[in-house]
């Protein structure tokens, strides 16, 4: 048997949607083309051969599944119910909005914080808030990393 | 299958009545799996397969639209998840129905009946040979005996692209069939099983 391809090039053949028209509804097919049908032995042959297999294919036995097949679906809706119903219970929608509230407010607490105690070195006022930077390291002897600050504070003060 | 009272059903499990959708369960049950199983290959794997398909149905029930079928719309998420699952697997492995299948009807003509078991695990080994989504159309077409304006409901495709598919699908089954059967047997319209 030739493959499809090698017979689709050959012209006045049925094509394979020809054929499977055959399958489905004969009536449907060109009467040309139904007497290319009628005479011609390969494309009644192969016709033959799909309509054996369509056959086959219908008659496939078909097989009932476990008895307790539904019930185990039902106990796992249940099963997963009971989950989801736990996982409201536990984050309730009311509280979203807020958590989503308090979220933002810390999320301005840290940006405006972050602000404060790493002033812009272009800032005038940069340096009287660089003594906020509580744990930069001074060294031995000297409470007060930069001098000149610590000197001008004390001076205002 | 009645299809108004599919519809009912599905309407009460859409507000969250699980004893409804236990209902729909038990009507489709047999026809999701029988679908996988000949999708898959495997009783176990089907089985699991279906209950998840039934499970993934009830979750995604407020997104259902009644005026389609709940059976077509079923079938569709079961068509899915086989393909999805075949994909996971890379390698599209022969799994025998042999094991599987039901008993033989032990009347009638015991050469006959051997003939005909015969040609049923060509016709299978054929079926599993394909490709997914060939075995599939094939599955909707002739097992399931879906119209083409069914089957493109379910796949979501046009109607004349379902027609082409199909057609070619059955060129491809006819292909694997000869090339299975060549060393063992050829097709025999003579023998053909009765259809049930």
């Amino acid at each position: 048997m030739g493959t499809m391809k090698d017979r689709n090039v050959k012209e006045g053949h049925l094509t394979p949607l020809e054929i499977s028209a055959c399958l489905d509804s004969p009536e449907t097919l060109a009467a040309s083309r139904t007497a290319h049908l009628r005479s011609c032995p390969e494309c009644a042959h192969m016709v033959a051969q799909l309509r054996f297999l369509q056959g086959s294919i219908r008659s496939l036995p078909r097989q009932a599944p476990a008895v307790d097949f539904a019930s185990r679906v039902q106990r796992e809706l249940r099963r997963s119910g009971r989950r989801a119903a736990w996982r409201a219970e536990a984050f309730p929608r009311r509280v979203a909005p807020f958590a989503l509230a308090a979220t933002v407010v810390i999320a301005i607490g840290v940006w405006l914080g972050g602000m404060i105690a790493q002033p812009s070195p272009a800032s005038p006022d940069g340096q009287r808030f660089s003594y906020l930077a509580v744990f930069a390291p001074s060294p031995f002897g000297y409470p007060c990393e930069d001098r000149a600050i610590c000197n001008d504070t004390r001076n205002g003060l | 299958m009645a299809p108004t009272d599919d519809y009912h059903y599905a309407r009460l499990s859409r507000r969250g009545d699980a004893r409804a959708f236990g209902e729909l369960v038990r009507r489709h049950q047999k026809r999701i799996y029988n679908h996988l199983l000949r999708m898959v290959g495997n009783q176990d794997e089907a089985a699991e397969l279906a209950q998840e398909v039934f499970l993934r149905a009830y979750r995604s029930m407020p997104t259902y639209r009644p005026e389609t079928p709940f059976g077509a719309w079923v079938l569709r998420l079961a068509a899915n998840a086989a393909v999805d699952l075949l994909r996971r697997r890379k390698v599209v492995e022969f799994v025998a129905l042999d094991a599987c299948s039901e008993p033989e009807d032990t009347d009638g003509d015991p050469e006959m009946l051997c003939a005909q078991a015969q040609l049923r695990r060509l016709l299978e080994r054929a079926m599993q040979a394909l490709r997914p989504a060939e075995r599939e159309l094939l599955l909707l077409r002739e097992y399931e005996d879906l119209s083409y304006g069914e089957i493109a409901a379910v796949l979501e495709v046009p109607e004349g692209t379902v027609k082409s598919r199909v057609a070619r699908a059955r060129m491809a089954l006819l292909e694997c069939y000869g090339r299975i059967g060549e060393s063992k047997t050829r097709v025999n319209p003579a023998k053909q099983p009765e259809q049930t």
